[in-house]
């Protein structure tokens, strides 16, 4: 379920920025993919490490909802705008140090990661403290909305380290190399990580009364 | 392979990142284990429930926000040289003899003065002793508090049991806030648009008892508003605070990181709320609430 970043086209963009880039939805709540190719990425990131702050809002309109998406999860809804804020503003002022020898999205993904780990350091809430769930009755699994709700307790209920793996593999779609990259670890143990945030999120998930 | 080589690598197997050689490996393994055919099915029913996760969309500010910080940098960037200059003499330590630092001195009369300093450190600290109780009770409400806004940033339902589990509290709708209150709460009078009541305790607390509301902004995030009689500042312990005009009233604005708190006198009692973003969320709530 791979999320590619959003690319819409923003008004008073400058020509060099807009130039190779397009935009096709189909909306199905998230399932919009507006694909962005990488020439057209990286012409876009070029124009914002030239300060073109027309282009600056093109990456963020392109970007946001992925880096918001993963914050909530890493640190929760209430504090996940204040993240994706930092996590643009610190991509904004550090865009210059970007070379360009990884995806964009990866190096943005590793901004966003780290900025999430941090918040959760700042704030001590390395531990989820979460609310004593009931188990469900094991002959009924609940409809698709209550499991989902079932997974994202367990995802809480998870070290945020192999919740960041296990979300950058499952919902944005990044490949073990990626990973590595993102979260600067040997490509080797991203396997073994996964193979650790699948095994508790299925402990989690069974002890809230689910079997996968 | 045996099952302990399989397991290590099966969600390279199952994410398609294993050489051909291993891949095939694993798959004969697979197909006469049921224990590691069972894992693997697992993966993938992980994989469907994940793909229906909700993405939740992101509140329209952040853009207003981040685009503010960066005109500041951009300003900053711009400014002139002299200015620059001005920065770097604030950060570089003045030339000329070095600072000099406190010390004992045997000066009869400065040792005199510090004796008689004691004294009345001493004296203050025999008449403090009256008020023990009432500061320990004052410290047990501002660590209370100091836990309650620390998981309110994460958690405020969380925030909220940590409230409702030391103090007694009480759920209830307008019509009970008055027979248990005497007065009607700010809040049963509604919200301005963008906000919505979830949750209304009474709680009673050492220091008053006070109503507790949990209001929901649209995009999801959460604020709470307590009305109360007096100011309460043990609530926020040694946060820095400041006093702001907002919408025309004297605000007393707590700094909770990345939120802030303010309280101001509604009538014949106060208003609390926390989680704010900021001064203009402030004026739009005092402004609601007077009017």
């Amino acid at each position: 379920m791979a999320t590619t970043f959003a690319q819409p086209m923003t008004a008073g963009m400058s020509d060099t920025s807009r130039r190779n880039t397009h935009c096709s939805a189909s909306n199905a709540g998230r399932e919009e993919t507006c694909r962005t190719d990488g020439d057209s990425l990286a012409v876009v990131v070029a124009a914002c490490q030239n300060g073109d702050r027309a282009a600056q809002r093109q990456l963020y309109d392109a970007c946001h909802q992925s880096v918001f998406g993963l914050a909530v999860r890493m640190v929760g809804l209430q504090d996940a705008a204040d993240v994706t804020q930092h996590v643009f503003l610190q991509a904004f002022r550090s865009i210059g140090q970007f070379n360009g020898r990884s995806r964009f999205e990866t190096w943005l993904y590793r901004l966003a990661v780290n900025e999430s780990l941090q918040h959760l350091r700042r704030n001590r809430r390395w531990r989820h403290q979460g609310l004593d769930w009931e188990p469900m009755d094991e002959s009924h699994h609940g409809n698709d909305a209550e499991r989902k709700e079932l997974l994202e307790q367990a995802l809480a209920r998870i070290d945020p380290e192999l919740r960041s793996i296990f979300l950058l593999r499952e919902v944005e779609g990044l490949s073990y190399r990626e990973i590595a990259e993102a979260l600067a670890i040997p490509e080797g143990t991203v396997g073994s990580r996964l193979n650790r945030a699948r095994r508790e999120l299925k402990q989690h998930l069974s002890d809230l009364g689910f079997e996968l | 392979m045996d099952c302990s080589e399989v397991k290590q690598l099966l969600s390279a197997y199952y994410d398609d990142e294993l050489s051909s050689g291993q891949r095939t490996a694993v798959a004969e393994h697979l197909a006469g284990c049921d224990d590691c055919a069972r894992e693997l099915e697992g993966f993938r029913n992980l994989s469907t429930l994940a793909e229906g996760l909700a993405h939740p969309e992101p509140p329209t500010h952040i853009w207003q926000q981040l685009e503010e910080q960066l005109d500041g940098d951009d300003a900053r960037s711009t400014a002139s040289p002299a200015g620059r200059v001005r920065d770097d003499a604030v950060n570089t330590r003045p030339a000329g003899p070095a600072v000099r630092r406190w010390g004992w001195t045997r000066k009869p009369v400065v040792r005199f003065g510090l004796a008689m300093a004691a004294a009345v450190l001493i004296a203050v600290g025999w008449l403090s002793s009256a008020n023990w109780f009432k500061h320990d009770a004052d410290h047990q409400i501002a660590a209370v508090f100091g836990a309650y806004l620390e998981e309110f940033r994460r958690d405020p339902h969380a925030a909220q049991q940590i409230l409702l589990t030391k103090y007694e509290g009480q759920a209830v709708d307008a019509e009970q806030a008055i027979h248990t209150l005497g007065y009607r709460p700010v809040v049963a009078n509604g919200m301005p648009e963008g906000y919505s009541v979830e949750s209304t305790y009474v709680i009673k607390m050492p220091c008053c008892i006070c109503v507790q509301c949990l209001c929901k902004r649209s995009d999801g995030t959460t604020i709470a508003i307590f009305e109360h009689d007096d100011e309460e500042p043990d609530w926020f312990g040694d946060r820095p605070e400041t006093e702001a005009i907002c919408n025309g009233k004297r605000c007393s604005i707590v700094d909770l990181g990345d939120r802030i708190a303010a309280t101001w006198r509604h009538d014949k009692r106060h208003i609390t709320v926390v989680g704010m973003r900021d001064t203009a969320e402030v004026d739009r709530l005092v402004a609601w609430f007077d009017d």
